[in-house]
């Protein structure tokens, strides 16, 4: 008897613990995820936090997945005045949050107000900083915090001088801030320079609005840092209120995240799937298992399964007709460090011409034909080709061995004699390893040089690229807007995404000038030739091609499923054709 | 009886703090910062403003902090591990550790309890027969499975049942919810303790098969059943009780593999993920609520121990 006595206590155990999760009806959509960092679309990052923030909630402005055109969303129209610095918003009259109260204005800077706090402290908070006076109010609120931390009183008056600060928030914010709510209906932003793409920008989840009183119910001062704190249960289900197409119906930790519709959505009854559920997988071998087998509706990305080769080509045979793959609005890149000292040491790669040797015997058609088989388009420019309307990106350095032995000559290594060993720094993982292989065998079989490899782990080598700790390092790039900055800014001398350490005063003062120049033709042409001085000229980095995608769905049940560039499925617009 | 378990328990603190500070001492000595990420970064202000959130720039008072909690005015403290908050977690921010730990324990209890119940009963009764009909090929077909459980990995066994009844068949789907999806992880992960367990019980049956009193039994006229059954097993099961300690800690806590192929939530992931993300944090609550497990089961075999053998005294 004492033998069966564990083996009753496992069983009991088995039973208990199976009872608590019931199934429950399919969603109208089934799809997968791989990680989710947060709902509170103020402080998303990631790829598919935004896609879920663009579900749930809608800004003053929004897109057509179609061709990533601007649309209206919480405002109905807006009016900019010529200087184009500012913008007034017409809020539409049926715009609602999720539980039937009316989205106004005040939403709008409430929002703003705690976004541009380091108590926030937004990633996106760049795109804050385009209002005027933004940047003011930021330091106001971070002297302010500082001045609270460094007071010479109890805590209890240090508390209560913190709370004060945050009943200040709204006043200073009027004071220092360009935003103005006219009426409930009306908004008035004005921007700190001109900016051509400012309605891409209050499209965005940086710029999102914010239910009043739901998030105040979840604020508070803490005792001991002073800040503020918003306590992130708001954005689970019971609590979170939002005014996009979709409310947050479940949420289990890295399980499943399931979307209902929101009734009170204004264009409630164009949303076709009533329901959407993302179930996570760790692993994409695993999402792809689970879609193979009828689990899932839909696949997004399914780039990081080792055998996307083989999907692509059975698309190009005919053999997969749920193969779906287009480019990304990425770049993949190598980047050269240009600093003149590594360590304390002068740096060889400072030597234009040696970037320019490196980056004209790199055979790009060979990398994607047969190191990642994947048929990427390849590219000599950053920004990729026919994603941004009326912007024609330039032709950077060609594919030339000969050029490129000469260059290395000129430059005191004739075939490649006293060159020093470099360093190619990239990330353990992701196929990476291959293309550096394939790539240092390119650079030995043309120039006779020696590369050391060195992988490294994904932390350690996100820090030693950023400071510049490598000769040659393995790099990508996505987009944020429709604008090629948000590519040529990559060269640009001390951005902070300029891993290169690249500083040129002249391709600095051609960026500017472009940022100075009204007409929007121009100003584009002033922008390719930026991108190709810095490409041919400065050459900080040598674009390799951009990623492609892959998605997983069945043409004949789904429609809406964004193909464009960009790359944000929104997920309202997707529509499951049922049969008649 | 009493004075060990009271040791132990007095113990738990002390190892439990001493892993504690191994763990943290190896976590902030692990390079990268958790709050860095690829693409655009924030702005420098922003950086600082989020690290000073966390206590991240700051070792020694993130350490206190963690484990006693904050002082609150007017005296005492709020917080910290003592009190049972593990903390926030720095890469999934609308979540804390707590909640993280607690959705996922539970689901790594269920599969390594249903993997080491299948592991039970198909590890000794195939020891058995094994034993019973030694040399037969019934012997011999038992210890080549076996052999075949211990050296297979999981992933091997895991991707094959999955190719079988997956994908080709389609009566069994992958993820968690229902019974019919705890048969394929729990048979997987039930494998090589099965393979260890019916090779434990097929070497002490046979050994206690020739001793005195099993044959006295026999002699008295017992039948073979009740001798094998309540005789031999009682005393050739000891040494699977003692496997059964780690046994259960291990397929309870060491199920990554497997969480992976199935695609189950449970703690496994964390485990990698908060060390990759450098999520601090998770990773110490994750070691620590381990730590806790692995000390409990080992204490609960030993208690175990001495119920069914009553030659052995634990003072």
């Amino acid at each position: 008897m004492r033998l069966i006595l564990p083996l009753l206590l496992l069983v009991a155990l088995l039973v208990v613990s199976i009872a608590i999760d019931p199934p429950r009806p399919r969603a109208d959509l089934v799809t997968g995820y791989s990680s989710i960092e947060t709902l509170d679309p103020q402080i998303g990052r990631a790829h598919e936090d935004i896609e879920i923030a663009y579900a749930l909630f809608e800004g003053l402005v929004t897109f057509d997945p179609k061709d990533f055109s601007m649309v209206p969303g919480v405002a109905a129209s807006w009016d900019i005045s010529d200087d184009g610095t500012v913008y007034t918003f017409h809020l539409r009259p049926d715009a609602k949050w999720s539980n039937g109260d009316p989205v106004t204005a005040g939403d709008f800077r409430f929002a703003w107000s705690l976004g541009l706090t380091p108590d926030t402290a937004p990633p996106y908070i760049d795109f804050l900083y385009y209002i005027k006076g933004a940047k003011d109010y930021y330091n106001w609120a971070q002297q302010s915090l500082t001045e609270i931390n460094e007071m010479d009183a109890p805590p209890a008056e240090k508390l209560a001088a913190a709370r004060q600060r945050v009943e200040r928030f709204g006043e200073k914010f009027d004071e220092l801030v360009g935003v103005k709510v006219i009426d409930d209906r009306t908004l008035r932003v004005e921007l700190q320079e001109y900016l051509p793409y400012f309605t891409e920008i209050a499209s965005t989840w940086a710029l999102f609005p914010l239910h009043p009183p739901t998030i105040r119910a979840h604020m508070h001062v803490d005792p001991f840092s002073y800040r503020l704190r918003r306590d992130p249960q708001w954005t689970k289900p019971e609590n979170i209120v939002c005014d996009g197409p979709y409310v947050l119906d479940t949420w289990e930790f890295k399980r499943r995240i399931r979307l209902r519709r929101n009734e009170h959505f204004h264009s409630a009854k164009d949303v076709n799937l009533a329901t959407i559920e993302f179930v996570h997988f760790q692993d994409y071998v695993t999402m792809f298992t689970a879609y193979e087998s009828g689990e899932l509706d839909l696949v997004v990305g399914a780039t990081p399964v080792p055998f996307a080769p083989d999907l692509i080509a059975a698309q190009r045979e005919g053999k997969r007709n749920d193969v779906h793959e287009l480019d990304a609005y990425g770049t993949y890149y190598y980047v050269f460090n240009t600093r003149p000292t590594v360590e304390g040491k002068p740096n060889i790669m400072a030597d234009v011409r040696l970037r320019k040797a490196l980056a004209m015997t790199i055979d790009k058609k060979r990398l994607v034909e047969d190191v990642t088989r994947l048929h990427q388009t390849t590219t000599t420019c950053l920004t990729p080709i026919g994603a941004i309307n009326g912007y024609d990106p330039p032709q950077g350095l060609p594919y030339d061995p000969d050029q490129g032995r000469k260059l290395l000559a000129d430059a005191g290594f004739p075939n490649g004699q006293g060159f020093p060993a470099i360093s190619l720094l990239y990330n353990t993982g992701g196929g990476h390893e291959f293309v550096a292989q394939a790539i240092a065998h390119m650079w030995k079989e043309q120039l006779n040089i020696d590369v050391k490899l060195e992988a490294q782990e994904w932390k350690v080598f996100l820090r030693n690229r950023n400071v510049g700790q490598f000769s040659v390092a393995r790099s990508g790039w996505f987009g944020d807007y429709s604008d090629p900055t948000t590519f040529v800014d990559l060269m640009r001398t001390g951005n902070g995404n300029n891993d290169a350490g690249f500083s040129d005063a002249k391709y600095d003062a051609m960026l500017d000038a472009a940022a100075a120049e009204r007409d929007q033709t121009k100003r584009f042409k002033m922008l390719s030739e930026a991108e190709h001085y810095g490409l041919t000229v400065g050459v900080p980095l040598v674009p390799l091609y951009y990623y492609n995608i892959i998605h997983l769905y069945d043409p004949n049940e789904l429609t809406g499923v964004t193909q464009h560039q960009r790359n944000v499925q929104m997920y309202w617009r997707i529509k499951r054709i049922r049969p008649e | 009886m009493s004075r060990l378990i009271f040791l132990r328990l007095a113990q738990l603190p002390l190892l439990l703090l001493v892993i504690y500070t191994v763990t943290f001492v190896l976590a902030w000595a692990v390079p990268g910062n958790p709050l860095e990420q690829e693409g655009r970064k924030p702005p420098k202000e922003v950086e600082e403003a989020m690290r000073a959130q966390y206590n991240l720039d700051d070792p020694v008072a993130f350490y206190v902090q963690y484990l006693i909690g904050k002082p609150r005015d007017g005296g005492g403290r709020t917080g910290g591990v003592l009190t049972g908050d593990l903390g926030p977690s720095l890469k999934y921010k609308d979540w804390t550790v707590g909640q993280i730990v607690g959705d996922a324990l539970p689901v790594s209890i269920q599969l390594g309890a249903a993997a080491i119940l299948i592991a039970l009963i198909v590890g000794v009764t195939a020891g058995v027969i094994g034993a019973v009909k030694r040399g037969g090929p019934l012997d011999l077909a038992t210890l080549s499975v076996a052999l075949i459980g211990i050296s297979m990995p999981t992933f091997v066994t895991g991707s094959l049942l999955l190719m079988i009844f997956t994908l080709q068949l389609r009566w069994l789907s992958i993820g968690w919810g229902s019974v019919s999806q705890l048969i394929m992880p729990a048979i997987t992960l039930s494998l090589p303790f099965a393979a260890y367990i019916a090779r434990l019980t097929r070497l002490g049956m046979i050994d206690v098969m020739s001793s005195d009193f099993v044959r006295t039994a026999r002699a008295k006229g017992v039948g073979e059943g009740s001798v094998i059954f309540k005789h031999a097993l009682k005393v050739a099961f000891l040494p699977v009780l003692s496997f059964l300690g780690p046994a259960a800690a291990a397929a309870m806590t060491g199920s990554f593999v497997v969480e992976k192929v199935f695609n189950i939530p449970g703690m496994g992931k964390y485990f990698v993920d908060a060390v990759l993300n450098k999520d601090l944090f998770l990773i110490m609550g994750v070691v620590l609520v381990y730590s806790t497990l692995l000390i409990v089961f080992n204490l609960l075999v030993d208690l175990a121990y001495s119920l069914v053998d009553p030659r052995i005294e634990l003072d």
